[in-house]
């Protein structure tokens, strides 16, 4: 019985190699284009972002001096509001906190955010709304010495849920404190936030993480 | 890129190459599958051996399978080693008037085949486990591949025999898949399995010893053994045995147990095997092997690590809000969010590659489509996709614990 001669078969081995590769980086290529186009309608959303926040602001110099200033009601916008914000956090979930386009987006969607709670107070004023006005004060950054970005995200994520079961009671405007913005860091002054996270219900200020109970007991006693 | 994600990247590639190297060996030797036609009428003398410890139960069929072989029954001898049986083994065996009994105390399969061995009279050695039962025409077609005078080793097919349960069925889909795989390295000299029916040629152990009697998996000792000495080992894939497979997944658990530790042990005894000295075998497929089951088992390990941390986060969220869930998350739009990404999409192509590797071990690993729906062993797309996403993903743990036996030298009992 002869044995064997051990061969090194290079040549099978080599186009083995070729085709993996070939196959690996085609999946990769297919596999971003198609992240890329489901992602787009995402990317997309700096623009609608964008009109959303210049429509805010013509819908106002429109309706404010009209008479029928209640008739043209709040709810799309704040249900607008809504809709872009689940939409950031999906793509924040997806890219992470950090992430250029994420911070990008966040900061004209904390402008609209103010734009609607203007809205929103002027249409309380003058068509005697009841609905309440939530204000959140949040971090994201982990080693913020003005707080917890845990607490921050079950608190923000408590109040979310909230509007998700009562939107035609509750609206929920969530800012973050280490924004850039010129006008939400206004809005920071003038509320004079030092820690987060902090919740404001009507007129009174809550600190620190208050849970779902704690949190309706805060907003059916709300002053 | 959290490290389980690249591992997860790396594993993808290798698998590609893996895959790859299959398919292209598969269409190299594709004529090569079948039984080797030769001019050489050569009628070896075969000594089965069937070492058996407490099987009244399979024995008398086992046996049945070997006196119904198409060869010329002047041409197979068989030996029972009955290795201290309690039970009516040895009666069994003893009603055959064409089989010969070697009664010995219970010492283990390893030492009752060199027992056996030591009695055969054929020169080529067949082991067939006592609960694994032949086809007529397996030794026929077994002994063809001896006409090759560098065959030293000649494994046929083996599949789960009638399997029953789910457990069962599943594991058709794995024997149908490693005796495909095995087909295709021996044509590299490549295969390293000796399982439950094989034939040797006597002189082997004449040569080099019998089995390793301290070895829990001697079988794969031997094989190693012989690729260490440069002989030729090939796999069968148109002679086919069925064995009766684990039923129960304690019992599943304690031979796999067997099989991963037995597979270390054996890699370690043999580590001079790895190097350019071996060819593809010692470069390429027992490197392969391993970092196969080091990156399954770190995939495993950081991935589960990652996925407990996930769950336990949401299920923190879940329980502020009280548990009411919000059922907009699963919409389809946030779901094609979730999974689109480059990761997915390698993992299709794996699984079309490998849909493509198991529909071909199926076609040319069956006796025939009759025998193989009779047998209830055709594999449905339902068990593959079982034995892909659940049953590799169980045993892929019991490397961890075999691992664990290693470190502290326990040894996994039968």
């Amino acid at each position: 019985m002869k044995k064997i001669q051990r061969k090194f078969s290079k040549r099978i081995y080599l186009i083995a190699l070729i085709f993996a590769l070939s196959i690996f980086l085609l999946g990769i290529s297919v596999g971003n284009i198609f992240t890329g186009y489901i992602t787009y309608k995402f990317d997309d959303n700096k623009d609608l972002l964008e009109i959303q926040l210049t429509s805010l602001n013509l819908k106002d110099e429109i309706v404010s001096s009209s008479e029928e200033f209640c008739k043209f009601g709040v709810e799309n916008i704040l249900k607008d509001k809504y809709d872009l914000g689940a939409k950031i956090s999906m793509l924040e979930q997806k890219k992470g906190k950090n992430d250029k386009e994420v911070l990008i987006q966040k900061e004209i969607y904390q402008l609209i955010e103010i734009k609607t709670l203007l809205l929103l107070n002027n249409f309380k004023e003058k068509c005697k709304d009841d609905k309440v006005t939530i204000l959140f004060f949040y971090t994201n950054d982990e080693n913020d010495p003005k707080g917890s970005s845990d607490q921050s995200e079950y608190q923000g994520y408590i109040l979310s849920n909230y509007y998700r079961l009562y939107p035609k009671n509750y609206v929920v405007f969530s800012f973050d404190i280490n924004s850039r913005s010129d006008a939400v860091k206004t809005l920071i002054d003038l509320h004079d936030i030092q820690y987060v996270p902090i919740t404001i219900i009507g007129k009174n200020r809550y600190t620190d993480y208050n849970d779902l109970d704690r949190l309706t007991e805060l907003i059916n006693n709300r002053t | 890129m959290k490290i389980y994600e690249i591992l997860i990247f790396i594993a993808y590639f290798i698998s590609f190459f893996i895959s790859m190297f299959y398919l292209l060996t598969f269409i190299y030797n594709n004529k090569r599958f079948k039984t080797i036609k030769s001019s050489k009428d050569k009628i070896y003398t075969v000594s089965v051996l069937i070492p058996a410890y407490n099987k009244e139960k399979e024995l008398a069929k086992t046996i049945r399978s070997v006196l119904n072989q198409t060869y010329p029954k002047d041409k197979i001898e068989i030996i029972v080693i009955n290795d201290g049986s309690i039970d009516s083994t040895e009666k069994i065996a003893r009603s055959f008037k064409q089989v010969n009994v070697i009664t010995k105390k219970n010492g283990g399969k390893a030492k009752a085949l060199n027992d056996g061995i030591k009695k055969a009279k054929g020169e080529l050695i067949a082991c067939l486990d006592a609960d694994t039962f032949m086809t007529p025409d397996l030794i026929r077609k077994s002994v063809t591949y001896f006409y090759d005078d560098d065959v030293a080793v000649a494994v046929p097919t083996l599949k789960p025999y009638k399997p029953r349960n789910i457990l069962e069925k599943i594991q058709v889909v794995e024997y149908t898949l490693s005796s495909f795989t095995r087909k295709i390295l021996s044509f590299k000299n490549s295969s390293s399995a000796a399982p439950a029916c094989s034939f040797f040629r006597k002189n082997i152990f004449e040569k080099y010893g019998g089995f390793d009697e301290d070895n829990i998996t001697e079988d794969f000792e031997m094989a190693l053994k012989i690729q260490s000495k440069d002989h030729k080992l090939v796999h069968l894939t148109d002679a086919i045995a069925y064995t009766e497979v684990p039923r129960n997944f304690k019992s599943l658990f304690r031979q796999r147990l067997r099989w991963c530790y037995g597979n270390l042990y054996n890699l370690r005894k043999y580590k001079k095997i790895f190097g350019t000295k071996y060819g593809d075998f010692g470069v390429v497929f027992l490197p392969m092997m391993l970092i196969s089951i080091l990156l399954s088992l770190s995939i495993l390990f950081f991935g589960i690590i990652d996925i407990i941390k996930n769950i336990i986060h949401r299920i923190v969220l879940a329980y502020k809000i009280n548990f009411s869930f919000d059922f907009n998350l699963f919409n389809m739009d946030r779901i094609l969010f979730e999974i689109t990404n480059p990761k997915t999409f390698l993992a299709i192509i794996i699984f079309i590659m490998s849909i493509i590797i198991v529909y071909l071990a199926k076609i040319y690993t069956r006796q025939s489509r009759y025998q193989e729906n009779l047998n209830g062993t055709n594999i449905s797309i339902f068990m593959y996709l079982i034995y892909a996403f659940v049953y590799s993903l169980i045993l892929v743990n019991i490397w961890i614990i075999a691992i664990f036996y290693m470190i502290f030298n326990k040894k996994p009992s039968w």
